[in-house]
């Protein structure tokens, strides 16, 4: 059943408008992939709406986020939700360590339900872990934490999942190295407790 | 159609295929005006596109993903005379779908529908299967749209309170006619499930300094407390054409762009006099962002 879950939430497209402010430059609004702050920024691969591919340098951590390329973004900006794994509990620590950017680990272990008259449905634990390689204030912190549950409540929205609770457990540590990678030690973690219903 | 008894009816076997398709929950709503436009190729005549000629309305008449869709057909309308119950008729199927997050001025694009004469729907499910009506043809069986009762239809906005958000609570009732045996699989396309809308575009024709000007701009208010955002920078200006009430003779072109979505245009237009605004040949901004295949619409002057 994860399976179906994880199919799902890579199958999810959304969509902004842009607003061309300048040569270049686009103004929209941010998403899960602006609300943290990379120690080195990536390139967002975002396609438009004629299915070309541009390859972005964005903004972070404010609102609207300023989308920089060189090309001209035709009508909007089409993303997915961040990169999905499955990985066991015992293995998580060593997957997330490679993690540059928000990543999504759903872990393998779930209990399901099936009864008659309803559709089967899994819960589940998953963690979105989101590199840390320099000091946030509490208060950024909870900021960027207001706001993924947000993108992460749309992206669930749109795959037919329910959180049922969600933990962000901050980072402090003051001996940070600038990896740019998430765990051991640089990461903010939400924890969450995913639903879903198989419908097939 | 209700199923009318007979002289004769045969009763069929109870014996149903291994597979089917089962309807997972309703998420999206697809309407149309095409209302008895047959379907015998969905692939192609289901494609959500301006170039699609059986149902060219539906690539901009889909909703956005809708929170719950429920639907509810009361008991069978009957007479008891004595002590025996003598059915009817059907009684007519509504549904209702709630929607959160959109912004207000999104009820009117639903409560627009009502002033049609005729509206039909086309149901989209979780896995991205649409599902509407079969319909018994002379050389065998075609699909359909779903018929809705456009006077029915009824676009609520709720007020968000301390434990809810705001929301949108569509209804609209099925005619009593339509049997929920009618009601079939057309088509899969998960790519529907994550299909957007183009935005309506609003228009107004008036004098401004001596020129006649088109004013275009979006139906929807801006984040910032900006009421009218304008579409600003079409291209091309020339591509807004004004044509007379027949729509034979062209009146007008856009000749200068004067900034803010206001295009003058190169010819006077006569006040009161009934025209048209054709601006479906403008390509920028894109038409996935605007609809501009549908805006061809009179006006007065």
């Amino acid at each position: 059943m994860v399976a179906e879950l994880v199919r799902r939430l890579r199958s999810v497209r959304i969509r902004q408008s842009v607003e061309k402010i300048a040569p270049g430059q686009f103004l929209t609004c941010p998403h899960w992939w602006s609300w943290w702050m990379p120690n080195n920024p990536p390139v967002w691969q975002f396609y438009d709406d004629e299915g070309n591919i541009h390859a972005c340098a964005i903004t972070y951590g404010v609102e609207p986020a300023v989308v920089t390329t060189s090309g001209d973004i035709v009508g909007g900006i089409w993303f997915g939700a961040p990169d999905v794994h499955v990985v066991y509990s015992q293995e998580l620590d060593s997957r997330t360590a490679d993690a540059n950017r928000p990543t999504l680990f759903v872990l393998g272990e779930h209990r399901a339900e099936v009864e008659a008259l309803s559709f089967p449905s899994g819960t589940v634990s998953a963690a979105l872990i989101i590199p840390q390689s320099a000091k946030w204030s509490a208060e950024l912190s909870s900021s960027m934490h207001e706001k993924m549950i947000e993108a992460m409540g749309d992206i669930m929205r749109r795959a037919l999942v329910d959180i049922l609770d969600a933990t962000w457990i901050p980072l402090y540590n003051p001996n940070l190295v600038a990896s740019g990678s998430g765990l051991p030690g640089e990461a903010n973690s939400l924890i969450m407790t995913l639903r879903w219903r198989s419908y097939s | 159609m209700a199923l009318q008894c007979r002289c004769g009816q045969p009763i069929e076997a109870f014996g149903v295929p291994s597979c089917y398709t089962k309807m997972a929950p309703i998420v999206k709503l697809i309407f149309t005006t095409r209302v008895n436009q047959l379907i015998t190729d969905p692939a192609t005549q289901l494609e959500l596109s301006p170039t699609n000629t059986n149902f060219p309305d539906i690539y901009r008449l889909i909703t956005p993903r809708l929170d719950d869709v429920s639907s509810e057909r009361p008991e069978a309308i009957t007479e008891e005379i004595g002590a025996t119950t003598y059915y009817v008729r059907d009684a007519a199927r509504t549904i209702t779908a709630t929607v959160g997050q959109l912004p207000t001025e999104w009820a009117q694009r639903v409560a627009e529908l009502r002033c049609q004469a005729e509206v039909g729907v086309f149901l989209v499910d979780a896995n991205g299967t649409i599902w509407g009506r079969k319909v018994d043809t002379p050389t065998g069986v075609a699909g359909a749209p779903l018929p809705i009762v456009p006077s029915s239809i009824d676009a609520r906005f709720a007020f968000p309170s301390y434990s809810s958000v705001q929301k949108h609570i569509i209804t609209f009732q099925l005619p009593f006619t339509l049997a929920d045996y009618e009601i079939i699989p057309l088509w899969n396309n998960q790519a529907v499930l994550n299909n957007s809308a183009p935005q309506p575009v609003g228009f107004r024709v008036f004098q401004e300094a001596g020129n006649w000007v088109v004013f275009l701009f979006t139906k929807y208010h801006a984040p910032n407390g900006t009421i009218v955002v304008p579409i600003a920078n079409v291209a091309n200006p020339a591509d807004i054409d004004i044509y007379n009430a027949s729509g034979t003779t062209l009146v007008a072109s856009g000749s200068t762009n004067l900034g803010g979505g206001k295009y003058a245009l190169n010819n006077p237009l006569t006040t009161g006099t009934q025209y048209i605004l054709d601006c479906t040949a403008i390509t920028s901004p894109p038409r996935t962002q605007f609809d501009w295949p549908a805006l061809r619409v009179p006006f007065r002057a």
